[in-house]
């Protein structure tokens, strides 16, 4: 097949050497990329420099590495959690290979489902509470709970959202957040229930990031089939609705190439 | 091996040894062993030379690094894939390459960088802040573009591409002369700064 080649610019804007080192590129663009770093040594540079980047940034991380590390992406750099991530070329190594040897073996693409609802950073709270027909003790303890959340003290926000809602606060910000901390728990089940909570509220501000970390959540359950219903809802949703926020929908249609790549169509 | 001293261009063994190494690039990726990937690139550049001389590749897609690029590609997959079945066929009797295949350790492709290079990103990344380190996770992690991250950062995309390009420029220096990464650390160091090569469009892609 015949393409369009690619500048070092279209590789630069695109973090094509990246998306290529994370093997999570879709299979055209690979061809494409791979065409064109042949014969460029700049780019060829670039993907030496990020390989050892990558390898350095994994170093630096310290904290243990286990499923219960996967967290949400999100917002504040200064929160940036070290990398949780070791595990992602392992996957998708055997990923790989099983696509170039044209076989899809059921557990090997479940196995490499798992790491990409990993997520390193819980989304932000921008501390603006809807607090209109609320009860002033669900708001009191929902307010404890963005402050433990922003601390980054997950069970204990969960536990308050928890009691936030159970004392009258039951909106789609208290689900959401109670999601969220439970995603970062590694908690990926009770985490769906909550976000599942935020979608059958409707539409709200909430609702397109809801779809995006349950599917996450899905992911780290191994459910793929449910992680792409989630995002082709958000993808249409995205084409349907003006609230969608670009930064999500371009995450999730990321994302959905990513479970197209490891054999989940 | 035929070799570019064959072709009739005069710049064609450099641009015979940059294929090569993109070739290398390639294969390290798919197969993971520095020895297989060798053997990949010699193979293919030696088919790309048999190419040349039949006709199959004239001078003009021969000089020409797109058509040249795909060209390769499309030999070096058959040679991958041909290592890869060989490896099959053996890997009842070989559970090396499965446990070369499965094994978490570093990118494959840091088997062609040297220790002093590691050594030198090592210590250029302890000279960004906490803030660009976590911006270059996005990168190399999550795979986050420039937009991306600024949209989750709330700041503009333009803020966001100039820190990212500072922060890569600053590892490219100490990458491409590990010999003179201490001085990365120094922002004084304004004469060693100078000895740099001109600074190139930066980003990792």
């Amino acid at each position: 097949m015949q393409y369009l080649p690619l500048t070092c610019d279209d590789v630069e804007r695109s973090s094509l050497a990246g998306r290529f080192l994370a093997r999570t590129l879709p299979l055209d663009d690979a061809e494409r990329f791979e065409s064109h770093f042949l014969t460029c040594e700049r780019c060829q540079h670039a993907l030496t420099l990020g390989a050892t980047t990558r390898a350095a940034l994994r170093e630096s991380s310290h904290v243990a590495t286990t499923a219960a590390s996967a967290a949400v992406a999100s917002v504040h750099m200064a929160r940036a959690s070290p990398s949780h991530r070791w595990w992602i070329p392992m996957s998708a190594a055997a990923a790989a290979l099983i696509a170039v040897l044209g076989y899809r073996a059921g557990n090997a693409s479940t196995r490499s489902l798992q790491p990409l609802g990993a997520v390193t950073q819980a989304p932000v709270y921008l501390g603006v509470p809807v607090r209109a027909g609320n009860d002033e003790r669900g708001i009191a303890v929902f307010d404890s709970a963005m402050t433990e959340y922003a601390a980054q003290r997950w069970q204990s926000s969960a536990q308050l959202l928890r009691a936030a809602i159970a004392a009258g606060k039951s909106d789609s910000p208290s689900h959401f957040f109670l999601g969220a901390a439970l995603l970062m728990r590694a908690d990926a089940r009770d985490a769906i229930a909550a976000f599942s909570e935020v979608i059958s509220a409707g539409s709200t501000p909430y609702t397109s990031e809801a779809l995006l970390y349950r599917a996450k959540a899905h992911l780290q359950l191994r459910e793929g089939a449910e992680a792409a219903a989630d995002l082709a809802r958000l993808i249409d949703r995205d084409v349907t609705a003006d609230d969608v926020p670009s930064g999500v929908s371009a995450h999730a249609r990321a994302l959905r190439d990513s479970i197209r790549v490891v054999g989940v169509r | 091996m035929l070799l570019g001293s064959q072709m009739t261009s005069e710049e064609s063994p450099e641009r015979l040894a940059r294929l090569g190494r993109g070739l290398c690039i390639l294969a390290l990726h798919e197969l993971g062993d520095l020895d297989s990937a060798n053997d990949v690139a010699q193979e293919t550049l030696a088919r790309i030379t048999i190419a040349y001389h039949e006709g199959r590749l004239d001078d003009a897609r021969f000089r020409d690094d797109a058509q040249l690029g795909a060209f390769a590609r499309g030999i070096a997959r058959h040679v991958i894939v041909d290592v890869i079945r060989s490896r099959m066929r053996t890997v009842a009797t070989d559970s090396s390459t499965i446990a070369m295949v499965e094994s978490p350790a570093a990118d494959p492709l840091t088997a062609l960088v040297s220790r002093e290079q590691e050594c030198a990103i090592h210590d250029a990344l302890k000279t960004l802040s906490p803030a660009d380190r976590a911006l270059l996770r996005m990168t190399f992690f999550e795979n986050a573009t420039s937009e991306q991250v600024a949209e989750r950062l709330h700041e503009p995309a333009a803020r966001i591409r100039k820190r990212k390009e500072r922060a890569l420029e600053r590892l490219r220096r100490a990458f491409l002369h590990p010999q003179s990464h201490t001085s990365v650390a120094a922002p004084t160091s304004f004469r060693s700064t100078l000895s740099l090569e001109p600074s190139r469009a930066s980003g990792v892609g």
